[in-house]
């Protein structure tokens, strides 16, 4: 929940930064955004597992400790958003994010020294969620927004021997920066956009179904039409 | 008929932990019962301390915690009291007390009959050691041995199952090994007088048991590694390469069994799992195979470098591990 916690300190911070900076942005007329890019996601603490025995009177006594997370990566995104209102756009977007499962093992009783055991994943999320952008907050090229969603998740483990699902929840925000086309035609503006987000996930490769949350980071090439 | 003790069987190599096999007339058999329920029964005499009807009941319900198990198909059937011993061949399962003071460290032993023409499991009998003190107190007794507990780690046995290696032990004064801690019910030294630890199946046993009598969708829902241990290029006999479930904490364990070094360890969850290879203790080799096999005991702890995927129903594919000596 920390994590959570600071972005979205981040996120409002940024929006009180511009919130003066208001002024109608000439691409309102556009309706449907395209954009691609990358985003980066952090690690997940997915278990500490000892691996025990049992000693005389049932307690227990650990062969070696492990530790398990899903390793930050870095992957392509691509996301199609349709505006609704002057404040709300709906968007999906598919994620490709290669990455790794790491166990590190400890503290072997027999002296083996510690290691960290690596697995790829495959990971793919598949989400949709809302884009707001208020007006007041806008400026000619900068458009401040939050934004929330759900999503699929799919990790597939090494050589696709096992694919493993789950779900994703995101709630964070980030900037437009926009560039209105001055030339006839369908497109009516380009630009970068990015975000910081706290990422939920559950399930997956997860020993379990608790929700575990890590930072997300995404920039991405748009344009609207 | 050919009788078997415990230690004239060979480890075969199997697709999960370490089973038993004979060989009768040039054909290779993996101990088994071939028919369910395992009819056995009770020699009707008790020790002090322990009826034969406390005695019944408490081997009863070690039958049941390995008649429990979901995944597994095997069943037994308590046929009566008998005043035969165990140990007789009359072609019943007998479980009772024998006086054995000369095997001062045998708390219990379990014997097979073979059909010497089919190879097939004629008989098994167990028996508990009386030169020890028994208990079949619930919670145990110090001082005593819970008998339940030892009934356990035989009626494994009797099934067909050997020994497990997922266990730790010192060098206790007077060169005895003393266990500091098991990972399976059926390691082959008890944890103490008093414990009634070993009542409760552990992972290994669950997929050992599994393995001989697949049943509940063990074979789909379960997965299994193989591989091949190697030291300086070559195959590494008697590796005990254990399997560990970095979600659940889960060992199993198996050994490569013959000169190629190829291990293979069946029962697993689907997912990923760390592969540890590991000499077995000095003083144990006898508790697995024979003296007079090449069990390589020089190389040190390993870990695989990879997260071994086990697929769901399916093996993992060839995994290759190579041990360095010490």
């Amino acid at each position: 929940m920390r994590r959570i916690q600071v972005v979205l300190l981040i996120a409002l911070a940024s929006f009180s930064a511009s919130a003066r900076l208001f002024a109608q942005t000439t691409d309102d007329v556009s309706r449907v955004e395209i954009s691609g890019g990358v985003r980066w996601i952090g690690s997940l603490d997915l278990a500490s597992v000892p691996a025990n025995e049992t000693t005389l009177g049932g307690g227990q006594r650990a062969l070696f400790d492990s530790t398990t997370t899903l390793d930050r990566s870095f992957g392509g995104t691509v996301t199609v958003g349709v505006r609704l209102s002057q404040l709300i756009r709906v968007e999906g977007a598919a994620v490709y994010s290669p990455t790794r499962l790491i166990t590190r093992v400890t503290d072997d009783t027999e002296g083996a020294p510690d290691t960290a055991i690596t697995a790829p994943v495959t990971q793919i999320l598949v989400e949709g969620g809302l884009v707001a952008t208020p007006p007041p907050w806008r400026t000619r090229h900068v458009s401040p927004f939050v934004t929330a969603g759900i999503g699929y998740l799919r990790q597939l483990n090494d050589g696709r021997t096992l694919v493993e699902t789950g779900g994703s929840y995101y709630v964070g925000g980030g900037l437009y920066y926009v560039r209105t086309s001055t030339r006839p035609g369908r497109v009516k503006a380009t630009g970068l956009r990015a975000d910081v987000r706290a990422l939920g996930l559950h399930h997956g490769v997860a020993p379990d179904s608790d929700w575990r949350a890590a930072p997300a980071i995404t920039a991405t090439f748009f344009m609207r039409f | 008929m050919l009788a078997l003790a415990l230690a004239c069987l060979q480890p075969t190599q199997a697709s999960a932990y370490l089973k038993f096999g004979y060989e009768v007339n040039g054909k290779e058999y993996t101990l088994k019962w071939t028919s369910t329920p395992v009819r056995y029964y009770v020699t009707d005499a008790g020790v002090p301390g322990v009826t034969s009807t406390q005695f019944q009941s408490a081997v009863a319900s070690a039958f049941q915690t390995w008649e429990a198990v979901p995944t597994a198909s095997i069943t037994y059937q308590f046929a009566g009291f008998t005043r035969s011993l165990p140990g007789e061949d009359d072609g019943r399962t007998t479980l009772g007390f024998l006086n054995q003071p000369d095997l001062d460290r045998v708390l219990a032993s379990t014997s097979y009959l073979v059909d010497g023409q089919t190879g097939e499991l004629l008989e098994a009998d167990i028996f508990f050691n009386s030169a020890f003190a028994w208990s079949v107190a619930p919670a145990g007794e110090r001082g005593k041995w819970d008998l339940q507990s030892i009934a356990v780690h035989e009626i494994g046995h009797l099934s067909g199952l050997g020994h497990s290696a997922i266990g730790e032990t010192e060098v206790a004064a007077g060169g005895a090994r003393r266990v500091l801690s098991t990972g399976a019910v059926m390691f082959p030294i008890a944890l103490g007088s008093g414990d009634i630890s070993g009542r409760t199946l552990q992972p290994d046993d669950i997929a050992g048991i599994s393995d001989l009598y697949p049943d509940g969708g063990f074979n789909d829902k379960t997965g299994s590694v193989s591989g091949r241990v190697t030291k300086n290029g070559q195959g590494v006999f008697g590796a005990h390469v254990v399997a560990f479930d970095p979600k659940t904490g889960q060992l199993v364990g198996n050994f490569s069994l013959n000169a190629d070094g190829t291990f293979s360890i069946a029962g697993l969850q689907p997912g990923p799992h760390v592969l540890r290879v590991e000499p077995l203790d000095d003083a144990d080799t006898d508790s697995f195979f024979e003296m007079s096999e090449p069990t390589d005991l020089n190389f040190r702890v390993a870990y695989h470098d990879r997260l071994i995927i086990v697929p769901k129903g399916g093996d993992s594919g060839a995994v290759s591990i190579a041990v360095v000596p010490k």
